[in-house]
């Protein structure tokens, strides 16, 4: 069989087509990003100090040129904290599961590992060691279980930061007890997510309250998602603190999650306000027009619902985008925002999708400028009180505000009648 | 401390990065290392945001085709937590794994700079003159890089039963 030019595209994208970035990828590169602004300042420092230095030493040594110099981090050499820091027998414990399970990382530890904090816990004793590696640091948790203390996961650390850093960790079998460390900045906890009728995020923080290195919190069962949150302050997406074990949470036996369907339309009129396709352009909510609509700093997945952007143009002449936001199983959020020309997006009205329901979505726009309705392979009319039904096109439509009701076929051909309402 | 890159490069990772994940999966063969090579490519493009925001796609192209092309300069440095755990990558379906094992594998055989023309040109459908500009080398050589891979490409899938007139998945994405 021969293939031609569209044939080669097709299957390229028949093999990448379901690939989807990871919801923490953001969060990762802005991390990890940071972190690089770090080690780049600490670079151009090295290099003018350099420049004095070197008809003396004649030596250019730069911090993270050669990865074999040793790290100075208080992780490595600050004496044990907590309520375990002298039971001699835990910490041997602790000391033998970690040299068995560094052994077979790739980065070389050097000399003895640090117990950075031991200590007892409504799950068992539980512990948080660093150790020196050939090309920096290696660093992780000591969880207890039936087996005794195992070690989570190892992090390796290339800079003496410890922004970024798994700075908690839920254990015990609920994983209902979060445990904190105290790396010497303060930090805010929040124990679930909440909305607002409208769909707005509502999470409250308190201090967290460190003793002797750490801080032991009772936390709902964290079985199948992650409610709660920490925060270094402010408390803002950049400071979010990771928790170790999220990904046994959300990814249990590392498989996979199925991706979420993307689905876009475009309403009859938008290219003339928007001037661009916006579905070839991925175009999304800008974060902060959603901002009230998003979690400020917690881990999430999906369950597989539908993801939906509406693009169109209102009576009046601004553009419109509905887009849905969805956390984990919480209820599908969605939110229309509209912009004049020239003015940035602003988030208008919004509901919940029932992606069970003939109609899943259907949002009435302020200032009488009709009703978004969607229902993905369907096709749409519509009438005013007793007045003729008027056809709407198939997926999505905006109505006018002074429709009452709509009418959904299906695919199969099923007709249902929904009331617009208010 | 508000950070000066703002929504905007917030708004082209959330909007761009999963067409990048899918040239960097190409590339590398691997979804694991795509991930990692996507966030390392990513992580340097904060750095250097003010420098590269006017284009900052073109940019991630580039640094993802050195990178895949010279993989020895980069390392997998998220030991802690592959991003691969978060994806929603599959969907099971037998066939879809199987294409995908297939286009991997063939590309695979090709050296890196046919693949990389052969991703940029096909997958991403850009014209010679980018391709050139992510590679850094000439029109000529993509055209001949890109001519090269796809007799090879063609070879190995030709026989393949999955080759068959595509159609929509359903939903456009």
């Amino acid at each position: 069989m021969t293939m031609n030019d569209s044939d080669v595209r097709g299957i390229l994208h028949r093999a990448t087509d379901d690939l989807v970035s990871p919801p923490g990828l953001l969060a990762e590169v802005r991390r990890g990003g940071r972190r690089r602004v770090v080690r780049r300042r600490a670079v151009l420092a090295a290099v003018c100090a350099a420049v004095v230095a070197v008809p003396v030493a004649g030596v250019l040594d730069l911090p993270g040129n050669a990865g074999d110099a040793p790290i100075a981090s208080p992780l490595l050499d600050e004496p044990t904290r907590g309520d375990l820091a002298t039971d001699d027998g835990y910490l041997r414990q602790v000391r033998a599961v970690w040299q068995r399970q560094i052994a077979q990382s790739d980065d070389p530890p050097r000399g003895e590992p640090n117990i950075v904090w031991a200590g007892d816990t409504p799950a068992g004793p539980a512990a948080y060691v660093a150790h020196a590696t050939v090309h920096g640091m290696t660093v992780g948790f000591v969880k207890p279980t039936v087996d005794g203390p195992r070690v989570s996961t190892l992090t390796q650390v290339t800079d003496t930061e410890t922004d970024g850093l798994e700075q908690a960790a839920l254990l015990g079998p609920q994983r209902d007890v979060l445990l904190v460390l105290d790396f010497g900045q303060p930090v805010e906890f929040s124990p679930q997510l909440r909305y607002a009728p409208g769909g707005k995020v509502e999470r409250t923080f308190e201090p967290v309250v460190f003793r002797d290195g750490a801080a032991v919190l009772s936390v709902p069962p964290q079985r199948t998602k992650l409610t709660v949150a920490l925060s270094r302050t402010p408390v803002e997406r950049e400071n979010m603190i990771h928790i170790d074990g999220t990904s046994e949470i959300y990814f249990p036996d590392h498989k996979d999650r199925p991706g979420p369907p993307l689905v876009r339309y475009t309403l009859p009129g938008a290219e003339q306000v928007w001037g661009i396709d916006p579905v070839a352009e991925d175009v999304i909510a800008p974060t902060k027009a959603l901002a009230e609509y998003l979690d400020p700093v917690g881990a999430h997945t999906h369950n597989g619902s539908p993801l939906l952007w509406v693009y169109g143009a209102t009576p009046d002449g601004r553009r419109l985008l509905m887009e849905t936001v969805q956390y984990d199983d919480d209820p599908s959020h969605v939110i229309a925002l509209l912009a004049g020309p020239q003015l940035p997006f602003e988030a208008v009205a919004s509901t919940t999708a029932d992606w069970s329901a003939p109609l899943p979505v259907r949002l009435r726009l302020p200032d009488d400028q009709g009703v978004v309705v969607v229902a993905e392979g369907s096709a749409l009319s519509y009438r005013v009180g007793d007045g003729q039904w008027t056809d709407a096109g198939r997926n999505a439509a905006l109505l006018p505000a002074t429709a009452t009701e709509v009418r959904v076929t299906d695919a199969n051909g099923t007709t249902t009648t929904v009331p617009v309402g208010s | 401390m508000r950070d000066s890159r703002g929504a905007e490069f917030d708004d082209f990772v959330r909007t761009r990065s999963a067409v990048l994940l899918r040239v960097a999966f190409l590339l590398t063969g691997d979804r694991h290392a795509a991930e990692d090579l996507l966030q390392e490519v990513l992580e340097q493009l904060y750095v250097r945001w003010r420098r590269v925001q006017s284009s900052p796609e073109a940019y991630a192209r580039r640094a993802l085709v050195n990178r895949s092309i010279n993989r020895w300069r980069w390392r997998a440095r998220r030991p802690e937590q592959s991003l691969g755990d978060h994806d929603g990558v599959a969907r099971d379906h037998a066939d879809t794994v199987a294409v995908r094992e297939l286009v991997v594998g063939a590309l695979r055989a090709l050296p890196a700079r046919q693949r990389a023309a052969v991703v940029l040109r096909y997958l991403e459908d850009l014209p010679v003159v980018d391709v050139a500009a992510a590679m850094g080398c000439s029109e000529g050589a993509v055209k001949s890089h890109a001519s090269r891979g796809l007799a090879r490409l063609r070879g190995a899938l030709a026989e393949s039963s999955l080759v068959m007139p595509i159609t929509g998945t359903g939903s456009s994405r």
